[in-house]
């Protein structure tokens, strides 16, 4: 065992010198072997400092394209549609290459994600230079694409996915559950649509993928909550526990 | 699977009111993580450690959970994936990554004959966590072919787990009654160059004999707990008192445990944490820092105090606008309340577990405990104490890479004629 003769302490570990004062030490007859922790590696998380890159790149591409469009206006907003697409493929994308969050969580995000850049394009090749009251004139016409027909199949698609993973991993039922709900619910936004259409303003074209994408929703709700009251409400009461 | 507890369907609990925070506060800095470790007089076989892990299932439930997000609260879920053993990482204490954990919040570690458990702060407190690695240890050694007597001290896979183990004892003892929130003054704090983040701690481990540091303190009609936080206290001073211009506080947290003063069963948290304060540097005496140390304790320890600390604790749990706030807004508050009256009322945290109690066929297998705090972002030192077989091991873990506050403690032990043995991970050299 080697010795400290500063500190006055036996040092048990391998080392050069005192741990405590940093001096030398005096070796005994048999020098001290035990190595009590095992040997440093650097750790290197490289999947951060991609996500950081990222982060910072992100909104400066933004930032840039919002720039040239400013300096070269013609009166078509593109750098709206590209802030959109890469805040999509940034937060979304970002969120899906985490290991840590399961799959109904991540269609649930790429659900929104998509509806709403899909909107985006609608409305900004649509309308490019219109004045705010030709805007509102003919807004179930400018809409007609994204409202009645690409947001309604976009959320239908993500719900039908939900599904298939829920039935395909049943043993993780519980964990769907709560984003197979979510996205039930934002589902119902196309029937909002529609009564706003009948009842307020005629903003919508074609009724007919906001019904089938209303209906989708409300059947999958029904499904769970009769076949399945028990887990429904167990998780939800977990989930909303105060 | 549900587990049937005395007849009681559980797969999910909520945390209990010490545990809260502690999904909140974690990052790279601050993991929330401590470790426990056993050693042993033979190699660890890693196979059979794995099955002995896996047979702790059914005894420690409240363990094997993962942490979820509710709309309100996180709370503990049963997590139906298998537990890994590790070799033992370098980095002590760090954050756990539980996706590449499958989810668990505790990790077993084997290094040649050392057992060592890290375990996060929501699951379990240090009673707890020593409490399952000596079970794990037990069982390990069962599984080894040694014949073993548990003697009532040690809990054994084929007990069925009871509902008073899983019980929010906070919850229990809180009362309604009117309380004081105590204010705990802004100490000195240690400004040393730290360890990069993220790249473990430096550590180290001084063995003593129990026994004659017990003696030094009964002479000075103190328990050991209060003997060593003036020994510390002291060394602060002789170290850092040039520093200390505008404050010369010295605060020491230390967590106590909540099951010596009021009688639980609970493998969950049930500590608290109070703070020795000393305040003058210039008389840098045992005899002079002791009775202010003892004050401390005094004043803390009563039970009206800790029952007023509960309530106080309680009380933001209770408060239906905090109950009722969704949980997104409710970490960055948790986050920052966490930062500004936790780690900032320290100028280093210890903790005193005890003596651990080991039935004899088991003890002859079993050379030491080792327990290392989790550090604070704020602290820069932690030091946890375990005592095993008359050999008390003092592990000090450190964020700074400065050796002297250790060196000048260990020396002040020295020169009371105590024979210490150090070990040391020389993480200053490396990291």
């Amino acid at each position: 065992m080697d010795y400290c003769p500063e500190c006055k302490v036996q040092v048990v570990s391998k080392g050069e010198k005192c741990p405590l004062c940093q001096g030398p030490l005096d070796r005994g007859e048999k020098p001290a072997s035990k190595k009590p922790f095992p040997s440093y590696i650097k750790f290197v998380n490289l999947r951060k400092r991609w996500a950081r890159g990222i982060s910072l790149a992100a909104p400066v591409a933004i930032g840039i394209c919002v720039l040239i469009n400013l300096l070269t206006w013609n009166g078509f907003l593109w750098s709206l549609i590209v802030g959109v697409a890469i805040l999509y493929a940034w937060l979304v994308g970002l969120y899906t290459v985490r290991r840590t969050d399961h799959l109904g969580q991540k269609l649930l995000l790429h659900a929104i994600g998509i509806s709403a850049l899909l909107i985006v394009i609608n409305f900004v090749t649509a309308s490019p230079s219109m004045t705010s009251s030709e805007f509102l004139e003919n807004f179930s016409e400018i809409a007609r694409w994204s409202l009645d027909y690409a947001m309604p199949a976009t959320l239908m698609a993500f719900i039908l996915a939900i599904n298939i993973a829920t039935l395909s991993q049943r043993h993780r039922l519980r964990d769907y559950i709560i984003a197979q709900f979510s996205l039930s619910f934002i589902g119902f936004i196309p029937f909002v649509l529609i009564m706003i259409d009948i009842f307020a303003a005629d903003i919508l074209g074609s009724l007919f993928m906001s019904i089938a994408a209303s209906s989708f929703s409300l059947l999958t709700l029904l499904v769970f909550v009769i076949f399945a009251p028990k887990l429904v409400a167990k998780e939800f009461g977990r989930r909303f526990h105060i | 699977m549900k587990k049937k507890i005395n007849g009681i369907n559980q797969d999910w609990y909520r945390l209990d009111n010490a545990a809260k925070i502690y999904p909140a506060m974690v990052s790279r800095r601050n993991s929330c993580v401590f470790r426990f470790a056993i050693n042993l007089k033979e190699e660890v076989d890693p196979y059979v450690l794995q099955r002995a892990l896996l047979d702790m299932r059914n005894r420690f439930p409240a363990m094997f959970v993962r942490v979820r997000h509710g709309v309100f609260w996180y709370y503990l879920e049963e997590n139906k994936k298998m537990p890994r053993v590790r070799p033992e990482d370098s980095r002590i204490n760090k954050a756990i990554d539980y996706y590449s954990n499958n989810y668990f919040r505790f990790t077993v570690f084997y290094y040649e004959n050392r057992i060592s458990l890290e375990v996060f702060h929501s699951l379990t407190d240090g009673t707890g966590a020593v409490t399952f690695l000596k079970a794990l240890a037990y069982r390990y050694l069962e599984l080894k072919g040694h014949k073993l007597e548990s003697e009532g001290l040690v809990l054994t896979v084929d007990q069925d787990p009871s509902i008073e183990e899983l019980e929010d004892s906070f919850f229990k003892y809180a009362t309604m009654n009117p309380h004081k929130r105590f204010v705990v003054p802004t100490p000195f704090s240690i400004r040393d160059a730290r360890f990069p983040s993220g790249q473990g701690r430096g550590v180290i481990n001084a063995r003593l004999d129990s026994a004659a540091l017990y003696a030094l303190a009964k002479k000075h009609d103190a328990t050991v707990t209060e003997y060593l936080s003036a020994l510390l206290t002291q060394a602060v001073y002789q170290v850092y008192g040039d520093k200390m211009i505008k404050n010369d506080r010295v605060n020491i947290c230390i967590p106590i445990n909540l099951r010596r003063l009021f009688p639980s069963d609970s493998l969950r948290n049930f500590t608290l944490f109070f703070h020795t304060t000393v305040t003058d540097k210039n008389h840098l005496e045992i005899a002079d820092i002791l009775p202010q140390v003892k004050k401390s304790f005094s004043e803390g320890l009563t039970k009206e105090s800790i029952i007023e600390n509960i309530n106080v604790n309680m009380q933001a749990e209770r408060n239906m606008a905090m109950r009722l706030t969704p949980l997104f807004l409710k970490k960055p508050a948790m986050t920052i309340a966490g930062t500004m009256y936790g780690g900032r009322l320290n100028t280093l945290t210890m903790s005193n577990i005890g003596i651990v109690q080991l039935p004899e066929s088991m003890a002859e297998h079993v050379k030491d405990f080792e327990f290392n705090l989790s550090n604070d972002i704020n602290c820069a030192y932690g030091i946890g104490v375990i005592t095993f077989n008359n050999v008390m091991t003092i592990s000090i873990l450190r964020e700074v890479r400065d050796t002297l506050l250790p060196m000048q403690f260990l020396r002040n032990l020295v020169n009371l004629g105590l024979a210490v043995e150090v070990e040391s991970n020389y993480w200053e050299e490396v990291a």
